[in-house]
């Protein structure tokens, strides 16, 4: 209902008397220059001046006598108001509107909650949204577990099978059987770079469920309950904002501390940022996970998530009750979108975008270091062998990381095997995976070449591919518990997997669950990867770098120590 | 009414949800939506999503070349947040 009438031609907001009075001393010298006159409306160019719209000031600089009288007239309703004039314009201009829509609208009562309201008073309250938001990264890290054991197995059994038997009839059609092209072909790229690409089924159904939690709205939600603990450690809210980051990848993460107001809270940012487990981790958690603990890798992914979050509040009131001072908090607005249907486009556009970004460093950074280890492994140090025919215990490799190995021997893995792995791993963490299936590919390698057709192959990769497609529909009800897979359709675990597990359950002493928990905290906690690194050197300085990457390690040797000379006490 | 939204703001010792902060100031959710657009462009407050894209604009990689908050993979899913800017 309009209860008075409005005229089109009447200004319809009247500020103040003191604006009024500025805005009409404009109008009157606007309107004796006939060239503004006829150019603009005064009123409305008076308004603009006062707000300091700097696109018009720039047109208008030859008239500099307005511009000084502008200057002057804001000069006056600063000293008046205490306040800019484009706040007191715009304030009073809101007002109107505000007081204009009052009238004319009637609205149903807005105290009314819609149903995302409901619901966020429980997914957001200040005691459940916590616990609720664990159990949906606990059903998380189960679905990506669960729907991509089949896909796995899959890539796995094509790329050590058809793909590796055909590069082989290759290069044996070629005269170089047994020749060093063929061990870098197959022992360095397609065990390096393959064992990695073997974990690309596991990240898209990692980003298939967050994109789900995303697009139904519910990650918005989480960001607020992430809030909370950003406060607890003495940070600011929007510390979580690069913090999230960090679950994607470490290296953003450090240049989203660049939002954070002073150096505190950006170097306390910065140091906490890499205990948030990178995507690069997971394929590492959930190969340990599947090895050692087959009956629950999910719930191994989540525990090293939720430890590392843990590490970093804990890490966080340290820090903040010792080296840095409490700093001033600023409040966090969020724009919480009412929940929706996710829509299958939204949803593989995610799960493109993210994935891509896996394969591009598998074949850029993880190629070049499969090359490199190759490399390492090929050049005999001790021994009697050759160039790439030399026992791989008396390679550069293995005597390089001998060096270290013995470091790694009270927490359960003191091999060259796996203290090697997390010497790449420092390149990038997916690097720790490529290293393994690289050293367990060469100390297979005498198993005997089943030469096939390529239609064997084809049919080979197509039929296994039929099953896997099947064994992952089979495998969705796993999430709520119902076992659709019988024991006959559970894939038998790797070469590669079996290779790991008798490794670490020899050099561990027959505890092999326990040294490899102890390996996971490790790789969880130490030194983030190269880049990161740089990247921290870039926003924290060498200073912090070097505090972060030293400091992470010697935490991870103490934590891993706690773990398997902790868990030899308990279960020993 | 505009300047109450900052006072609202910077008075609140929680996280505040957009729609919650229109319904207490009795507020049409786009008139709100526009305060707060004046208020980050007049640097009260800090526009957190833009700004994360922005400190991430040189990293190529997890961005594909791109700085838009929308089509990096690690950003642009993050919730449109804004906060009270701090002086240094």
């Amino acid at each position: 209902m309009v209860d008075t009438p409005i005229s089109p031609t009447s200004p319809v907001v009247t500020y103040d008397t003191s604006l009024e009075t500025e805005i009409a001393h404009l109008s009157v010298i606007i309107q004796e220059n006939p060239t503004l006159n006829q150019q603009y409306t005064p009123r409305w160019l008076a308004i603009q001046l006062l707000e300091s719209d700097s696109t018009l000031s720039a047109e208008l600089h030859q008239h500099a006598d307005l511009l000084q009288q502008a200057e002057a007239s804001r000069a006056r309703i600063i000293a008046h108001y205490q306040e800019e004039p484009d706040i007191l314009l715009a304030e009073q201009r809101y007002n109107f509107v505000h007081q204009l829509t009052n009238q004319v609208l009637t609205r149903p009562d807005g105290n009314q909650l819609t149903f995302s309201d409901k619901v966020d008073q429980i997914v957001t309250h200040r005691y459940w949204g916590l616990p609720i938001f664990l159990g949906l990264m606990w059903l998380v890290f189960k679905m990506t577990a669960d729907l991509s054991a089949p896909m796995v197995d899959w890539i796995d059994g094509t790329v050590a099978g058809p793909i590796t038997n055909r590069v082989m009839t290759i290069l044996a059609m070629l005269g170089l059987s047994g020749s060093w092209l063929e061990g870098l072909l197959v022992d360095g790229v397609i065990a390096g770079v393959g064992g990695v690409l073997v974990f690309v089924p596991v990240l898209m159904a990692l980003y298939l469920a967050l994109a789900l939690l995303e697009d139904s709205g519910y990650m918005a939600r989480a960001a607020l309950v992430m809030e909370r603990p950003m406060r607890v450690v003495g940070l600011p809210g929007k510390s979580f904002l690069p913090m999230v980051v960090g679950f994607g990848c470490t290296v953003p993460a450090y240049y989203a501390t660049r939002i954070l107001d002073n150096e505190r809270d950006r170097i306390l940012t910065g140091l906490l940022a890499p205990f948030m487990s990178c995507g690069a981790r997971l394929p590492v958690y959930l190969l340990f996970g599947t090895i050692f603990f087959p009956e629950n890798p999910g719930l191994v992914v989540f525990g090293m998530y939720l430890l590392g979050i843990l590490i970093a509040i804990g890490l966080g009131l340290g820090l903040s009750r010792t080296l840095f001072a409490e700093s001033e908090q600023s409040p966090l607005i969020m724009e919480l979108p009412p929940y929706r249907l996710p829509t299958p486009r939204n949803i593989w556009m995610q799960i493109k975008n993210r994935t891509w970004a896996f394969i591009r460093k598998a074949w850029t950074v993880i190629l070049s270091m499969s090359i490199l280890i190759w490399l390492l492994m090929a050049i005999p140090i001790t021994g009697s062998g050759s160039f790439a025919d030399t026992d791989i215990e008396d390679s550069a490799f293995a005597t390089i990381a001998n060096i270290v190995a013995p470091a790694f021997a009270p927490l359960g893995f003191g091999s060259w095997e796996a203290s090697s792995s997390l010497i790449t791993g420092f390149i990038a963490k997916e690097v720790i995976i490529s290293t393994q299936a690289q050293i367990f590919a060469v100390a297979e390698a005498d198993e005997p070449f089943e030469e096939t057709t390529m239609f064997e192959d084809v049919s080979e990769i197509v039929t296994s591919f039929g099953a896997a497609v099947l064994d992952t529909l089979k495998s969705i009800p796993l999430i709520i518990g119902i076992d659709l897979l019988g024991e006959s359709d559970e894939a038998e675990p790797s070469a590669l997997m079996t290779a790991i597990r008798q490794h670490f359950d020899e050099v561990s002493g027959g505890h092999g669950a326990l040294a490899a928990l102890a390996f996971l905290v490790f790789v969880l906690t130490y030194a983030p990867c190269m880049v990161a690194a740089a990247a921290e050197r870039q926003e924290l300085g060498d200073r912090w770098m070097w505090f972060s990457v030293i400091g992470q390690t010697g935490l991870a040797w103490v934590l891993a120590l706690f773990v398997f000379q902790g868990g030899l006490l308990f279960f020993g | 009414m505009l300047r109450r939204v900052l006072q609202e703001i910077k008075g609140s010792t929680e996280p505040i949800d957009l729609n919650q902060l229109a319904r207490n100031l009795k507020l049409e959710r786009t008139v709100l939506d526009s305060m707060i657009e004046f208020w980050v462009r007049k640097g009260k407050l800090q526009d957190l999503q833009l700004e994360v894209a922005e400190a991430m604009a040189c990293y190529s990689p997890s961005c594909g070349g791109s700085c838009s908050p929308t089509q990096c993979p690690h950003v642009g899913s993050m919730p449109r947040s804004f906060t009270i800017q701090l002086q240094e």
